[in-house]
C-alpha cells in the first residue's frame, strides 16, 4: 500500500471514530481519572494496548452505552487459557467499537445486565491478573476495522501541563551506541537514530513515566520520521502501528528508548532535531548541530 | 381311536420359543456401573518419592495446591500454586502474578530450566510444547527449552478461546474470527462464523483433522469443519438458542466420535457418526466434564454445591451425587477416576458389569 493511501485509510479510521463518537461523546470510565499509562508504552516484548487508569477502588461505568459481548471472572468462569487481563468484561458499542475493562476486583463486576447505560456500573476497580496495583486497563477496539485505537483519541481531553523529557539522543553505527552532543564529529555512512524520550505525570512529584503521543526526526529541515500512538493494526501476524508499520521490536530498543529512524550521514554540517508531543498539545524540542566528516 | 390333545404343549413350545429368542437376540437392558473407592489421601505440600513409578501418573489442581501422582496415590510432589501453575506430564511452572522468568520443574519438584518470559505459560499434556500468551491476550508465543522465540503472533483482538494439541494450535479472537496455526505457527485455517447479530467466537475444540466452534451472540451457533483436502471444509452447523456472554466449554470426546460442550443447564453431545444431538441435563452451570471409554463425567455447580454425575455416552444418566462444595477437581485415566474434595484427593475406578 502506498503511503498516500496508507494516509487516507488512517484519515478515514480517525474521521469514522470522530464521526461515530460524536454522535454519542464518549465519558471518562471513573470519576476520579489518574492516567498511569498510555497507549503504545511498552510492555517488555509487546506494545501497551490501552491506558491505565488509577485513583484506588472506584465504581466503572461504562464509556458509552453498550452491550456485554464476554466477560471473565475468576472465581465463576472457565477458561482455556491463563488470563493475565483478570476480571474483565468486554462491551460493544455502536459501529462495531468495544471497549475493554480489566483488571476489575473480585466479585464486583455485574453479571446481571447485558445492556448497560453510562449510569450503570460495571464493577470495581481492582488489581486481578497480571497488575501491580489497583487499577483499571481500558482497551478500545474497532472489530470492523480490525484495529486497536487509543482510547485518548476519544475520550474528552484531559488537562496536562507538562511537556515530555527528551532525555537523550543515541546515535548507533558500526559500532557502539553513541550519546550525540551537540558540536559532536561524526563518520559518514548510515547510521541509527534512537532516543530516550517519556511524557511524565503532572500529578505527582515523582518520576513517573508515560509514552508520549507523537515524536518527530527532522534532519536540516526535512522530515525523517514521525512515531503516532493512534492504533495499533495487524500486519503479517504483528501489530504495527497503523502510521509508520512500526512493529514492537522496530520501535523500542528498551522501555523509553525508540528508534526514530537510519539515516545516511553525508560530509557537512548537519542539523537534527526531535519533537516530542503528548496528548494535551504539549511539545518538547531538542536540537543538536554536528559535524559529519570523512 | 382319536389322539387326544395335549393342552400343555402349546404354552410350553411358546415358552420354549421365547426364551430361545432372548438366548438368540439378546437386548441390551444398559450398563450397570460399579463404582469403587480405592483410596482417599490428603493433599499435603511437600516432596515425595513415588514408589510404583512405572505406573501412568497425572496432576492434580485444586484450590491453593497442585501435584503429582501415580495410580497407586504415590504422590511424587505436591506443591503451592503461587498465582497460577501451568500443568504437563514433563513438569510444571508455577508462576507469580507479575513474571519475569518462567521456571519449570519436573513432576518431582526438581529444576530442569528457566527463561526471560513476561506471558503466561500454557502447556501440551505431554509438555512439548511451550507457549506465552502476552498479558493483554492480543498475542502468543511459542518458545523452546532455552527460552528461544520459534514464532509469535500477534491480533488486533484479545485471543477468547484456545485449544493446544501436539501439531496444531486453535485460536478464538474476540472479533470472531478463528485461527487455526500449524506447529511452526503458520496459518492453516481461518474462518469468521457469520449469522449471528454480534460476531465473537466463545468456545473452541479440535481433534484429528476437526474442529468446533460455538460463536455469535443473538444467534449463538455452533460450526463444525472437517479436513478435505489441504483445507477444511464447514460440514455442521447448528444454532443453539443459548446466550453465553463468556467462554463456553466445548471438547471432543477421548475417541473423538462425541462433541461435547455447554448448554444452558445441561451438557450436549453431537454424536459426529450421524450428527445426531443429545442432552444431559445437569440442574447447573457445568464446571467440567472428561469422557474415557464413552463414560462422561461432569461436574455442575449449584449455589455453592456441586453435583457429580456419570452418564454413558451419549445421554444415558448412570450416576448423580451431590457433593457440599464447589471446589471439586477431576481427572481421568481410562476407567479410573480421581476427585479432589475439600483439600483430600479420592480414586475411584468407574467398572460396568
Amino acid at each position: 500500500m502506498s503511503w498516500r493511501a496508507e494516509f487516507l485509510r488512517n484519515l478515514f479510521i480517525f474521521i469514522y471514530l470522530l464521526l461515530s463518537f460524536t454522535v454519542n461523546a464518549l465519558e471518562w470510565p471513573v470519576e476520579k481519572i489518574i492516567l498511569t499509562a498510555t497507549f503504545g508504552e511498552s510492555r517488555q516484548d509487546h506494545f501497551h494496548t490501552g491506558i491505565d487508569l488509577g485513583g484506588g477502588e472506584q465504581t466503572i461505568f461504562p464509556i458509552s452505552p453498550g452491550e456485554v459481548v464476554f466477560a471473565y471472572e475468576k472465581r465463576s468462569d472457565y477458561s482455556s487459557l491463563p488470563v493475565a487481563l483478570g476480571n474483565f468484561v468486554v462491551l460493544q458499542h455502536q459501529e462495531g467499537i468495544r471497549s475493554i475493562y480489566c483488571h476489575l476486583k473480585d466479585d464486583t463486576l455485574k453479571r446481571s445486565l447485558t445492556e448497560f447505560n453510562l449510569q450503570d456500573p460495571l464493577g470495581t476497580v481492582g488489581d486481578s491478573g497480571h497488575s501491580h496495583g489497583k487499577h483499571l486497563h481500558l482497551s478500545l477496539i474497532d472489530s470492523e476495522m480490525k484495529t486497536i485505537i487509543n482510547p485518548l483519541l476519544v475520550l474528552p481531553p484531559l488537562t496536562d501541563r507538562q511537556a515530555p523529557v527528551i532525555r537523550r539522543l543515541f546515535m548507533k553505527g558500526e559500532g557502539d551506541l553513541v550519546d550525540l552532543r551537540e558540536g559532536d564529529e561524526i563518520k559518514t555512512g548510515e547510521v541509527h537514530i534512537l532516543a530516550e524520550i517519556y511524557d511524565l505525570r503532572g500529578d505527582v512529584s515523582f518520576i513517573w513515566k508515560l509514552a508520549p503521543y507523537k515524536i518527530l526526526l527532522y534532519v536540516n529541515g526535512q522530515e525523517v520520521n514521525q512515531v503516532s500512538f493512534n492504533f495499533l493494526q495487524a500486519e503479517e501476524g504483528r501489530l504495527v502501528l497503523s502510521d509508520t508499520r512500526d512493529s514492537y521490536r522496530e520501535l523500542y530498543v528498551s522501555d523509553w528508548i525508540y528508534k526514530l529512524g537510519r539515516l545516511d550521514l553525508t560530509p557537512g554540517e548537519t542539523h537534527m532535531q526531535v519533537f516530542a508531543r503528548d496528548f494535551a498539545g504539549n511539545v518538547s524540542q531538542h536540537e543538536y548541530f554536528f559535524q559529519v566528516k570523512n | 381311536m382319536q389322539k387326544k390333545k395335549n393342552p400343555g404343549k402349546l404354552p410350553l413350545i411358546t415358552f420354549l420359543v421365547l426364551i430361545s429368542y432372548f438366548f438368540l437376540f439378546p437386548y441390551p437392558l444398559g450398563t450397570e456401573l460399579h463404582l469403587n473407592p480405592v483410596w482417599a489421601k490428603e493433599l499435603v505440600a511437600g516432596d515425595f518419592s513415588g514408589e510404583s513409578e512405572n505406573q501412568p501418573f497425572t496432576w492434580v489442581k485444586t484450590g491453593n495446591f497442585f501435584g503429582y501422582f501415580n495410580l497407586s496415590g504415590d504422590f511424587y510432589y505436591v506443591g503451592r500454586i503461587f498465582f497460577d501453575v501451568a500443568l504437563s506430564n514433563f513438569g510444571f511452572v508455577n508462576f507469580a502474578k507479575i513474571t519475569e522468568n518462567l521456571v519449570f520443574i519436573d513432576n518431582k519438584g526438581r529444576f530442569l530450566f528457566s527463561f526471560e518470559s513476561y506471558g503466561y505459560p500454557v502447556l501440551t499434556d505431554q509438555g512439548e510444547r511451550i507457549l506465552t500468551v502476552n498479558t493483554d491476550l492480543c498475542g502468543i508465543r511459542e518458545l523452546n527449552r532455552e527460552g528461544e522465540l520459534l514464532w509469535q503472533k500477534e491480533f488486533p483482538t484479545p485471543i477468547t478461546a484456545l485449544s493446544l494439541k501436539e501439531d496444531y494450535l486453535l485460536i478464538g479472537l474476540l472479533e470472531g474470527r478463528f485461527e487455526l496455526l500449524d506447529r511452526e505457527g503458520l496459518l492453516e485455517f481461518e474462518f469468521t462464523p457469520t449469522g449471528s447479530r454480534i460476531e465473537t467466537i466463545l468456545g473452541v475444540a479440535q481433534m484429528q483433522g476437526r474442529l468446533a466452534v460455538i460463536s455469535g451472540i443473538d444467534r449463538q451457533q455452533l460450526s463444525v469443519f472437517e479436513q478435505k483436502d489441504q483445507s477444511f471444509a464447514p460440514v455442521f452447523s447448528r444454532n443453539l438458542g443459548t446466550d453465553f456472554r463468556r467462554e463456553v466449554m466445548i471438547d471432543f470426546s477421548e475417541d473423538g466420535r462425541y462433541l461435547i460442550f455447554e448448554g444452558s443447564n445441561e451438557v450436549s453431545v453431537l454424536d459426529m457418526n450421524n450428527r445426531s444431538s443429545y442432552s444431559l441435563l445437569t440442574s447447573g452451570r457445568l464446571k467440567n466434564f472428561s469422557t474415557a471409554n464413552e463414560i462422561l463425567i461432569t461436574l455442575s455447580e449449584v449455589g455453592g454445591t456441586t453435583i457429580f454425575q456419570i452418564s454413558g455416552l451419549p445421554n444415558q444418566l448412570l450416576y448423580s451425587e451431590l457433593i457440599s462444595t464447589e471446589d471439586v477437581f477431576l481427572r481421568q485415566i481410562d476407567e479410573h477416576l480421581f476427585l479432589a474434595i475439600n483439600g483430600h484427593l479420592v480414586r475411584i475406578d468407574v467398572l460396568e458389569g
